[in-house]
């Protein structure tokens, strides 16, 4: 009786263990994904301060560019003389960019490092 | 609108201003010879004045610097006898312009290095956003 008892026992015992152990990758991901679609779906529905600050960073960045695109058109086309112009906003919208993907990648590292957490 | 290179707004005006300076030094000289200006008289060299102005785009008591205004020369020119030049008067005599050649050269040196001056300015500010954006790596 025990012993039959036992060996059915067992794998419904080890069974979550085992997946815990060998898969945290897909519970975490999973975890990681359904967290971050409810975050997202907040972010839409009500007025967010850091995501519209956000948001207006990225329009500036790209307000830079599209500033340096036209300067520099303009220089092609003979419209402007003053390359120094064109030169300077391309460097400046050059780093806004890295200053945007360097402030992402801080944003990115940092939600990875929450999520890893021990809970 | 952010300003990531400091003083960007400053420099290009400075920029500006002596591309302005080497421009009428060019004028100058391609009219060193130019015995009938649009005026009908000889030509009379162009000095360049700078101004400054506060520049509210690149921050408080920040300031700028413009071209304020472009003179004539009226110091006289040399008078050649060449009774067979087409400018010349009843006399023989031919006004040239006032434009002295090696004086004009020195002005673009010094004008191409303040230009150069600038452009090392915004080399180093970019540079300074660079090194500050490699912070955290």
């Amino acid at each position: 009786m025990n012993i039959s008892a036992i060996p059915s026992n067992i794998p419904t015992m080890t069974a979550p263990l085992t997946m815990r152990s060998f898969q945290p990758e897909t519970d975490r991901t999973n975890s990681l994904r359904e967290t971050g679609l409810s975050a997202g779906g907040t972010q839409v529905a009500g007025p967010d301060p850091f995501g519209t600050m956000m948001k207006k960073f990225v329009t500036d960045v790209d307000d830079k560019m599209k500033t340096s695109a036209t300067e520099k058109n303009k220089v092609l086309s003979g419209e402007a003389t003053n390359l120094h112009q064109a030169m300077i906003a391309g460097q400046e919208s050059s780093v806004a960019f890295t200053l945007m993907v360097e402030l992402r990648n801080k944003l990115v590292e940092s939600y990875q490092e929450l999520m890893r957490a021990q809970v | 609108m952010m300003n990531v290179i400091s003083a960007s707004s400053i420099t290009g005006s400075a920029l500006d201003a002596e591309k302005m300076r080497v421009d009428i030094v060019s004028q100058n000289i391609a009219n060193s010879n130019t015995t009938k200006g649009i005026d009908g008289k000889a030509y009379q060299r162009r000095i360049v004045a700078f101004e400054s102005y506060l520049d509210a785009a690149a921050g408080p008591n920040m300031q700028g610097v413009r071209v304020s205004e472009i003179k004539r020369d009226q110091s006289p020119g040399e008078v050649i006898n060449n009774p067979q030049h087409p400018h010349a008067d009843a006399d023989g005599n031919v006004a040239m312009p006032n434009v002295n050649i090696p004086f004009e050269m020195v002005d673009m040196v010094t004008a191409t290095r303040a230009y150069e001056a600038n452009l090392a300015v915004v080399r180093n500010a970019r540079q300074m956003a660079n090194q500050a954006l490699s912070i955290g790596r």
